[in-house]
């Protein structure tokens, strides 16, 4: 392989580009590969995971960290309990001095032991892949309930501020609305009846506000998997005075989403409308 | 599958630091644990959210993610490479794994975290990509891609996130192959070596 063939290939697999028969080719070269290739390569791979970088940082909710700690110590917890044991299986000693046939009684005590030691490893292992199962479903209700008591404490705020949106004549039985706590900034997205997000798309929500010349600020990108209702929080909504606000809408976009809305409006509203 | 050469220590003082706290995280401290999920979490998440776009299932693969490197954390601290590459490759593949398994359309290609060892050689300490991140990187990726021009940065972006194939994103794009790779090769050519030299500056 030549230097120009090698940076190629490089820049292919280090962007993750480099798919099938083209990859296994690639990493059975590595194998032998001038201490320059590689690290020519490792320059580029160290650039693509600098990547995320460069992407509007997004903070995860405080209940995943407690969460996941909480789920450390219960594994901690269970691995001391089950080496507790096992201790106690290994600590049982036969007896020394058996005349005649007693004298085979340690080695039969011995392999006894053995074989529930195994068998209670084999029972301990099922019963921890059963738990860890049902700890991810139980992790899975407990994001979802914790998600929907979110939405609930906007709704629960004092003064919050709601938005209908309509579906646009380009696909009218979508609709939506928007609702915030303008204190705190927080808003509720819901939306229902859109198609389902391609895969290169995104949607967009965009927040027209009456000064600025009406330019519209983009407040994120979500995506649906299906025609039903969804519901988002905001946690920053760009809007401190309610008054401020023309209009909300939400576009299709190029997956990632844009400066300024380029693609097919689904819904859009206005305060009092 | 591919071997491993001898792995040395990585040059920096921050993955020295991260190093120790992997080492701490495989002897099961939970402080160790925690003090790395605050400094890693938002970027992983963000990573996440990019990939599969729907927040709740990006919250649950971010806990999968950092249960793994509570499992593995000592593998990796014999390896003695770079903690965030590790992290974020780590990441990647399980944004692709969900993705395959939720049946998104998205046919993404996982590093194989062997080769990333290797990569981590320690031929490359004199190289300054491999290094620990700080918060300039943030700046310094932003200022990085807007060097690139809106096709470059497409091509590379679809690759990345979206794990289309070159002939894919060909198709998608209507373009000739020979542009894509053309689009791909100089746009990860500029943002290596605008990285390279704002970190010797």
């Amino acid at each position: 392989m030549n230097r120009d063939e090698f940076i190629q290939l490089s820049v292919e697999y280090a962007a993750g580009a480099l798919h099938g028969d083209e990859l296994t080719a690639f990493e059975e070269y590595l194998r032998t590969a001038a201490p320059q290739e590689l690290n020519e390569l490792a320059e580029l791979v160290e650039t693509t995971s600098l990547f995320p970088m460069a992407l509007d940082q997004v903070t995860p909710p405080p209940y995943v960290r407690e969460r996941l700690l909480q789920k450390i110590r219960s594994s901690l917890r269970a691995r001391e309990a089950v080496e507790e044991l096992s201790r106690e299986f290994s600590g049982a000693k036969p007896p020394s001095n058996a005349p005649g046939w007693k004298s085979w009684m340690p080695i039969g005590v011995t392999f006894v032991a053995l074989a529930m030691i195994v068998a209670f490893a084999w029972y301990v292992n099922n019963l921890l892949t059963t738990i860890e199962k049902q700890d991810r479903r139980l992790v899975e209700l407990q994001n979802e309930l914790t998600r929907k008591e979110e939405l609930l404490n906007v709704l629960a705020a004092q003064h919050v501020e709601m938005v209908v949106m309509r579906g646009t004549p380009h696909y009218p039985v979508a609709y939506g609305k928007i609702i915030w706590d303008p204190e705190k900034r927080i808003a509720i997205l819901q939306v229902a009846n859109l198609p389902p997000v391609p895969s290169d798309k995104d949607y967009q929500l965009w927040v027209i506000k009456s000064a600025e010349g009406g330019l519209p600020i983009s407040a994120g990108v979500f995506a649906v998997s299906s025609g039903g209702s969804f519901y988002f929080k905001i946690e920053q909504l760009a809007v401190t005075d309610p008054g401020e606000i023309a209009a909300f809408a939400v576009t299709l976009e190029p997956r990632g989403g844009v400066p300024a809305p380029t693609g097919a409006m689904y819904v859009a509203g206005s305060p009092g409308l | 599958m591919v071997f491993l050469f001898a792995i040395r220590p990585a040059v920096t003082e921050r993955n020295e630091e991260e190093l120790r706290l992997l080492e701490r995280i495989g002897r099961q401290d939970q402080v160790a644990f925690a003090e790395l999920y605050d400094r890693y979490a938002s970027v992983v998440f963000s990573l996440l959210v990019r990939m599969i776009r729907f927040p709740a299932e990006a919250e649950d693969v971010l806990q999968e993610i950092f249960l793994q490197i509570w499992k593995k954390a000592n593998t990796y601290v014999q390896a003695k490479g770079n903690v965030y590459t590790w992290i974020i490759t780590i990441a990647r593949n399980r944004a692709i794994d969900h993705l395959r398994a939720t049946q998104h359309p998205l046919r993404g290609w996982k590093m194989d975290e062997d080769v990333l060892l290797q990569l981590q050689d320690d031929t490359h300490q004199s190289n300054p990509l491999v290094a620990a991140i700080s918060s300039d990187y943030e700046r310094f990726m932003c200022e990085g891609f807007a060097t690139l021009s809106p096709e470059q940065r497409r091509v590379i972006e679809m690759s990345y996130y979206e794990g289309y194939t070159q002939a894919q994103i060909s198709d998608h794009l209507e373009l000739p192959l020979g542009t894509v790779k053309t689009r791909m090769r100089q746009g990860m050519i500029k943002l290596r070596d605008f990285l390279k030299e704002r970190i010797e500056k």
